[in-house]
């Protein structure tokens, strides 16, 4: 903390190598939310960029009471609402339930019923599975088909490995809400990749 | 047979310790149905973690700088206008408060028909003699110089 407030101190004075240094550590969080929460490819570096400026002409309201990680990436998820709203894309929260209720099968059964038939053997408990990458394109294209929302925690989840805490001020919901977001969201890409792939591919 | 909730099964590849990891590796060891779910959590924990696509341009903090710096030079340029203005206006009001300033367009104007020499020595506060005031003018030159030197280090700082 001591090592931020003379970085920030540094920042307001006027040094821009210090403001680079800041850049450097935190593009990447702000590249996860902007990139996964905004899909057309042409505007996200901007808006990348203006989380920066917004972040710099800020810095002096910034008080300390939270992580400076927590600050930026809490800038950057605002500043994607506001582009979404303001290009009037929806957040299709209402469609949620909808797309629920279509991933169970005409008999009522639930998606990954159907699809163990026919699997045996021992069960093994492997630690390090590898998505291919045909895999990963597909895991890629269903969550952004996605509400925001649950993009967002998914991201901040398991890309940036933030914890319900931070990720309930960032996106200004409680923790309970974040954690309901991100079972279902899960939930949710499981069973597309069982409607998708046989059980072989799987385990 | 009861099978496992998705909710432990989340917790459980988690590592969350609310969950009780024995039960349910007993149970995944006679389930294929949710060993099959087990594996498909898996398989998605570990590529909701693949970074791939997330890139920005290699020249992105120098964009962002540049964007910085370009906004800071506005807020002077903005700033050095409105102190030109007052400037003037200060000379102007200065002017107009130590001469006769009427008069003196006058006499300038009057100079195209009797010529420059005669004009200057027709004009009050400079045949009268006040040195005065030409120091003063010359203070107030000499200050907004220094002030202008400030602003542009501030500028290149």
């Amino acid at each position: 903390m001591q090592d931020e407030r003379e970085r920030v101190e540094q920042i307001l004075s006027g040094d821009m190598n210090a403001f680079r240094e800041f850049i450097a550590d935190y593009e990447r969080l702000v590249c996860h939310i902007v990139f996964r929460m905004v899909k057309n490819e042409e505007d996200r570096e901007e808006i990348c960029q203006d989380v920066f400026i917004k972040a710099h002409r800020n810095l002096e309201k910034f008080e300390f009471k939270s992580k400076i990680s927590t600050w930026i990436a809490r800038i950057a998820y605002n500043t994607c609402i506001n582009y979404l709203k303001k290009r009037k894309l929806l957040l299709y929260d209402d469609l949620i339930e909808g797309q629920q209720d279509q991933n169970k099968n005409a008999s009522g059964r639930d998606a990954s019923a159907s699809f163990v038939e026919g699997v045996s053997g021992d069960f093994k408990a492997p630690d390090d599975f590898v998505m291919n990458q045909e895999m990963i394109n597909f895991l890629f294209s269903e969550i952004h088909e996605m509400p925001v929302k649950f993009r967002t925690i998914l991201t901040l989840y398991h890309l940036d490995e933030l914890s319900y805490a931070e990720i309930s001020e960032i996106m200004n919901l409680p923790e309970g809400t974040v954690k309901s977001y991100l079972f279902r969201a899960r939930k949710l890409l499981k069973e597309r990749m069982l409607e998708k792939y046989a059980a072989e591919e799987l385990l | 047979m009861r099978h496992i909730s998705d909710q432990d099964l989340q917790h459980y590849v988690d590592g969350d310790k609310s969950v009780n990891r024995l039960e349910i590796e007993d149970h995944l060891r006679i389930c294929n149905f949710c060993q099959v779910n087990l594996s498909a959590y898996k398989q998605l924990f570990s590529g909701l973690k693949n970074e791939a696509g997330f890139m920005l341009s290699a020249n992105f903090a120098d964009a962002v700088v540049s964007r910085v710096e370009g906004k800071s030079d506005a807020k002077f340029d903005l700033f050095e206008i409105g102190f030109v203005i007052i400037s003037a206006l200060i000379g102007l009001g200065l002017l107009v408060y130590f001469t006769d300033l009427g008069a003196n367009i006058s006499n300038i104007l009057a100079a195209a028909n009797t010529g420059l020499s005669s004009t200057v020595k027709e004009i009050p506060f400079l045949s009268s003699g006040k040195i005065q005031l030409f120091a003063f003018a010359a203070l107030i030159i000499t200050l907004f110089g220094f002030l202008d030197k400030i602003i542009l280090q501030m500028r290149h700082r």
